[in-house]
């Protein structure tokens, strides 16, 4: 008797899915039910990205290493990208990789976590967290009383909805694993804060016309820069979300951002973010937190795997203090001039704009 | 006994002086001349050489002067010419090629920094004390063994890092180049456990960052990851 017909898709998914759970197995992880269908519905997502696309599981410019990572990724987080709002969305990115001393472009899917999918992961693994309720959109109209502390006595916030007006804030009741319940608490003013980063980080290669290439910009013209965007990044906190409809400011602004349509679930996302990443998370596994940092942070991830593989592998030594001579007498004379100019010194994770002075290099 | 003494240690400037009762060494000259003449207290006579890490000037700037002087500069061919630095005194090393000064025996060794050709050095005396000076660097390639002495950057923590990014503090990009570029806490342990630190007299923390580090909750860390003395290099 022949084997029953199977889709490709299912060919697939029996293919990835057992070498994921072996995967999380090695690495001390049990995969329960709701993993699995978490890994068979982020291959069905990543396969309408694919289809869509016209490229093939098989295709030779995919790179697969990448999706095995990816399922275990949504494996250990538990991210469902079924789940109706989204936790999880894939897309298709051309990337360059290093082959030898080449340089080979290949098609990666990349992951990205929802706003609900932040949501299941603090669920999940929230320290101390015993489940989350569906959060409060307040909006400017609705009656709202804060909540109070009297000592330890914690009298919770009042809601009454109405429905009317702008989500001015967000509350998230958490249920915690000693029976309390907190209420946090973000404020929409307060995603000023993210707006600031946002504008700070596109304005990384502006230059103001004070020259062509911030890269080539000489000291001088790196400070009369950083001027520049202080002004720019000042009149943004003066104006507070007033700044996004600020013609000058727009030009450092994502449309997401200002856009009128987008710019209300931009707000209500950060304001989510603002409260649910900074609850401290327990993921009682080293191996699924270091996928979590990988999804929140791919550059610290790119880093992190360079260090795990070549770090402390390579043991050195004096041999014999006794036996070694001085170094003989040879001079060296250099044959360029300095290429270091000061302005392009180490960062050593300081702030510049606190250490300018001509003494203090950074 | 080797003695440790701090000149300065920061993106402010960075320098050291290291002695085993017989023979001192500078570590680093990344201040104006005529402030490492104040450190020592014009003791500069007994330096009898002054070993470079990296062309960056908060680690290299009084190198010229310091040539000058009559010292001898040791570092790599890559970063004598990013900083133009030639002559009698400029004493080119190499990575895994060791050489002695006075009592000490030196074995530079690579490290992992956005530089030309930036080197750490493990140092040996005739007493039996082994030091190893790793800094500006975000990892390290190699293990040691029979260290009494440690120096090594513990620039930055990546909590306190990602908390400032968060807060519009630090620029992403900064903290893209600062990962690729500097020693965090979290590395440094990592380091620490992979050698044998059963010997090790003291351990000296340097280059700490300003805005993205907490020295005594470093200190403290440390020190519960190698049970030894720990200190926190003056900025």
């Amino acid at each position: 008797m022949g084997e029953p017909f199977q889709t490709g898709l299912a060919k697939i998914t029996n293919t990835f899915a057992p070498m994921i759970e072996s995967q999380l197995m090695n690495n001390g992880v049990n995969m329960d039910q709701y993993s699995k269908q978490c890994v068979i519905n982020a291959i069905s997502a990543i396969n309408t990205v694919l289809d869509g696309k016209g490229i093939t599981w098989s295709d030779e410019q995919l790179d697969r290493n990448n999706i095995t990572e990816i399922l275990l990724r949504v494996a250990s987080l538990k991210l469902n990208a079924s789940a109706s709002p989204k936790e999880v969305f894939f897309q298709l990115r051309n990337v360059k990789i290093k082959v030898g001393d080449k340089d080979i472009w290949k098609k990666q899917i990349e992951m990205g976590i929802e706003g609900d999918g932040n949501d299941a992961i603090l669920a999940n693994f929230g320290r101390n967290v015993s489940k989350v309720y569906p959060y409060w959109l307040v909006r400017e109209h609705d009656q709202f009383v804060y909540p109070k502390f009297r000592g330890v006595e914690y009298e919770p916030p009042e809601w009454s909805p109405t429905g009317q007006g702008e989500v001015i804030r967000i509350v998230y009741p958490i249920l915690h694993t000693d029976k309390t319940l907190h209420y946090y608490i973000s404020e929409r003013a307060d995603v000023v804060k993210n707006l600031i980063a946002h504008m700070n980080n596109n304005m990384m290669n502006e230059t103001f016309g004070v020259c062509q290439d911030r890269f080539k910009a000489t000291t001088d013209q790196k400070k009369q820069i950083a001027v520049k965007k202080s002004e720019v990044l000042k009149r943004a906190k003066e104006l507070g979300l007033g700044a996004l409809d600020e013609p000058d400011l727009q030009q450092y602004i994502s449309p997401a951002w200002s856009e009128y349509q987008s710019r209300e679930s931009m707000l209500i996302r950060k304001m989510r973010n603002n409260i649910v990443k900074k609850i401290p998370k327990d993921f009682g596994s080293a191996f699924v937190e270091m996928l979590h940092d990988d999804v929140i942070d791919p550059d610290y991830a790119e880093v992190r795997r360079e260090i795990n593989e070549n770090a402390n592998t390579e043991l050195i030594d004096i041999p014999d203090s006794t036996a070694t001579q001085p170094l003989k007498e040879e001079t060296y004379t250099s044959t360029s001039e300095s290429k270091s100019p000061p302005g392009d010194e180490d960062i050593s994770g300081d702030d510049p704009q606190i250490e300018s002075n001509d003494e203090v290099l950074f | 006994m080797i003695d440790i003494q701090c000149l300065g240690s920061s993106s402010a400037g960075n320098a050291y002086r290291i002695s085993d009762g017989l023979t001192a060494l500078l570590l680093e000259a990344g201040f104006p001349y005529k402030s490492i003449q104040r450190a020592l207290n014009f003791g500069m006579s007994d330096i009898a050489g002054c070993l470079i890490t990296h062309e960056h000037l908060d680690h290299s700037k009084a190198a010229p002067d310091i040539m000058r002087a009559g010292i001898n500069i040791y570092t790599s061919a890559g970063t004598a010419a990013a900083r133009g630095l030639s002559g009698h005194r400029l004493k080119v090393i190499k990575a895994l090629e060791q050489f002695t000064i006075g009592t000490w025996t030196i074995l530079p060794f690579d490290i992992q920094h956005d530089v030309e050709e930036p080197l750490g050095f493990l140092l040996a005396n005739t007493a039996g004390d082994k030091l190893v000076f790793l800094t500006d660097t975000y990892y390290c390639r190699h293990r040691f063994s029979g260290l009494t002495h440690i120096m090594v950057e513990c620039n930055y923590s990546r909590d306190i890092v990602n908390e400032r990014v968060a807060a519009g503090h630090l620029h992403p990009a900064q903290k893209k180049r600062l990962m690729r570029s500097h020693f965090s806490l979290e590395n440094v342990k990592e380091m620490l456990k992979a050698n044998d630190t059963r010997n090790v007299e003291e351990i000296w923390l340097l280059h700490l960052s300003d805005g993205n580090s907490d020295a005594e909750r470093f200190k403290q860390e440390i020190q519960e990851t190698t049970g030894a003395l720990v200190r926190v290099a003056d900025r």
